[in-house]
């Protein structure tokens, strides 16, 4: 696990998440902050799922059933983790 | 392994579509499918096997596909207790209510059919198996979560019956730490795992089926505080101590495991420091789980051990490097380690635990796929090997004829030779090329995925040989791949003679027929010198052949008829076929 999430500034956060969505979700036409389930047709159940753990893994914090049904962006990603981060 | 670094690394592996790892489960394998690309992407970076899975409700379809079109590739089966019924699943729609123990028992005898069917057609391929956690139950039984209900103890005997079969039937029980349940994975995405169990289990399956280690095949073991717990020159083979009670217990285990082994195919000796007069005559009435007639030979006399241990290996005509030897003395052990430095050595445990981990090295030194009938009947032919010697030696000291061959001698053995000319499907022919070091002209290791596609050239043969004589069968001792290139050149690319056969004629026999049987008018054949295979190349020397710039050699057929047709002259070995 990386730095504690609390500890990190919303670039900090921003960079990490872009480097997972990069990973997950690679997507060479729409950028990583613009990704949502509706235009990205590789946002299956399986990179979903993969996104939540990463997620989870390298932010070190958990993400909720509700919070997992509402993964359908980047910036629902992001909300996620800065509720954790007590960041608004 | 963080599972975004293992998705980079399953994403951009260079992957061989020629070669296959399968995963096989009833659940949905995500991240362990992913782990297990990626570590596989670690180990083979250049060709990386690519990962079949088989995933929710597949595991029927899973088996009949490792069965049949993948039944040589290397394959990992995780069982879920869903796997015995669909109600011990967390996922089931059914009520959380106690299951009737023959409605286990129903699923156990499907599975277990399914199972032994598709070992079967697996014919000893690598074949691992994974079992769910008892953790993993769903809490069928009105009992609290601490203690076991009757569903629980059912399933639980059920699967452990299962394993038992599998196990026995040649699969390999993968063990991993324990695992965790990932309720809310499974409830969601139908996994069950946690990314880092996920990664453990993928770990454990590369890590055993990538794993090269040549298998061992000889332990040498001492006696005094080793194979018994006293020192019989000095108390006497009346006070040793090896019952199964006492300072004596881990010793009896000792002798049981060694039995087992021996029951393996592993050839037992032994050697210590002690008048012969004061151990073989009492040994067989000691009543110890092993006898006399277990060791294939033994060495009891004042020699360093280094000494006897070479000439352990020399009556067995096994590498030093194929002998495990055990001992209780630090002085001895030492001194074998720095005269015959490819001997592996272990020292006689301290602890309970010690033994078990000294048990379970070399249960993995020995390990096999699967055991046959030439295994279980291994010391018995270095017995009579032993006596073939003696014989042949009598021989030579009466001056009998040798014939223009130099080996005619063995016409009174009366060699029998069965030629088997459709060896590819006999998993013996891959199991003597892969482990025979001196007469081995490529000195390659060929994985069952290679093999399969060897197999399936239309112009590619591969033959075997079995040999008999009057004091015994050989069993399996040689086999040759080759291809007929043209009407006129066949070409050897592996031949391999157990070094059980040496000097019999059945290398010059086995050319021979191909030469006839093909026809050809020139055989080549490939020839790369490794540090063991020196037999392989004085014999092609012999044969004259011409050694080209490549690692290729060439030699005229009819020097191969003529050399053969000698042997089998001088020999009067006889020729069948399967």
């Amino acid at each position: 696990m990386n730095q504690p999430v609390a500890q990190m500034s919303l670039d900090d956060i921003c960079d990490q998440l872009d480097r997972i969505f990069d990973t997950v979700l690679p997507n060479e036409e729409i950028p990583e902050r613009q990704r949502t389930r509706a235009n990205c047709p590789d946002w299956t159940s399986l990179a979903n799922l993969n996104l939540i753990l990463s997620i989870e893994e390298e932010f070190g914090v958990t993400v909720s059933d509700d919070e997992a049904a509402d993964l359908d962006s980047y910036k629902a990603a992001l909300q996620i983790v800065c509720t954790q981060a007590n960041l608004s | 392994m963080q599972l975004r670094e293992a998705l980079l690394a399953a994403q951009t592996a260079t992957i061989d579509a020629q070669s296959k790892v399968a995963l096989a489960c009833s659940f949905e394998p995500l991240h362990l499918t992913t782990y297990l690309q990626a570590l596989l992407a670690q180990a083979h970076p250049s060709a990386t096997p690519e990962v079949v899975r088989f995933g929710y409700d597949q595991l029927i379809e899973a088996l009949r596909v490792t069965g049949s079109d993948l039944a040589r590739v290397p394959t990992l089966l995780f069982l879920t207790w869903e796997d015995l019924h669909p109600a011990l699943s967390w996922r089931s729609r059914s009520a959380l209510s106690p299951l009737a123990h023959e409605q286990i028992e129903e699923g156990r005898c499907a599975l277990e059919r399914q199972l032994h069917q598709w070992l079967s057609r697996r014919s000893g391929a690598e074949s691992y198996i994974m079992v769910a956690p008892m953790e993993w139950l769903p809490i069928l039984d009105a009992t609290s979560p601490l203690a076991l209900g009757e569903s629980t103890l059912a399933a639980m005997a059920a699967m452990h019956s299962i394993v038992d079969r599998v196990a026995m039937g040649g699969a390999r029980i993968l063990r991993t730490p324990s695992l965790d349940l990932n309720l809310r994975d499974l409830l969601g995405s139908g996994c069950p795992l946690y990314p880092a169990d996920s990664e453990k289990i993928a770990r454990a399956f590369v890590s055993a089926s990538i794993r090269k280690v040549e298998r061992k095949k000889v332990i040498v073991t001492d006696l005094d505080n080793t194979l018994w717990k006293g020192i019989i020159g000095e108390v006497g083979s009346e006070s040793i101590q090896h019952l199964p009670e006492g300072k004596g217990h881990a010793h009896h285990l000792f002798q049981k495991f060694l039995k087992k082994l021996s029951a393996e195919g592993v050839v037992l000796a032994f050697c210590s420091k002690n008048n012969e007069a004061d151990v073989i005559p009492f040994f067989d009435g000691l009543n110890m789980p092993l006898s006399l007639a277990n060791f294939a030979t033994y060495r009891c006399n004042w020699a360093t051990k280094s000494e006897n241990i070479r000439s352990i290996a020399q009556e067995l005509n096994v590498g030093l490097d194929s002998v495990v030897f055990i001992d209780d003395s630090q002085a001895e052990l030492a001194e074998v380690r720095a005269y015959l430095p490819d001997v592996l050595v272990y020292e006689v445990p301290q602890t309970g635990e010690d033994w078990r981990m000294l048990f379970h090295e070399l249960q993995d030194q020995f390990f096999t796929w699967h055991v046959n009938d030439e295994d279980r009947l291994r010391t018995a032919s270095f017995k009579s090997e032993s006596n073939r010697r003696k014989i042949t030696n009598a021989l030579d000291a009466a001056g009998q004829p040798v014939g223009a061959t130099g080996i005619g001698y063995l016409r009174s053995f009366d060699l029998r030779f069965t030629l088997c000319t459709d060896a590819f499907s006999d998993p013996r022919s891959l199991d003597l090329i892969n482990k025979t070091n001196q007469f081995n002209l490529s000195g390659e290791r060929i994985e069952p995925a290679e093999w399969l596609r060897i197999h399936e050239r239309s112009s590619a043969m591969c033959w075997s040989a079995h040999l008999e004589d009057r004091y015994g069968s050989f069993g399996t001792i040689a086999v040759l791949v080759a291809e007929k290139r043209s009407a006129a050149e066949v070409f050897i690319r592996q031949f391999v003679l157990s070094c059980r056969a040496f000097g019999r004629g059945v290398e010059h026999t086995m050319l021979l027929e191909l030469a006839q049987r093909t026809g050809c008018r020139t055989v080549r054949g490939v020839f790369r010198a490794t540090a063991k295979n020196e037999p392989a190349h004085r014999f092609l020397t012999d044969m004259g052949v011409s050694f080209l710039d490549s690692d290729e050699w060439v030699l005229d057929a009819s020097v191969v008829r003529d050399k053969g047709a000698a042997v089998v002259h001088d020999t009067g070995i006889v020729v069948m076929e399967q």
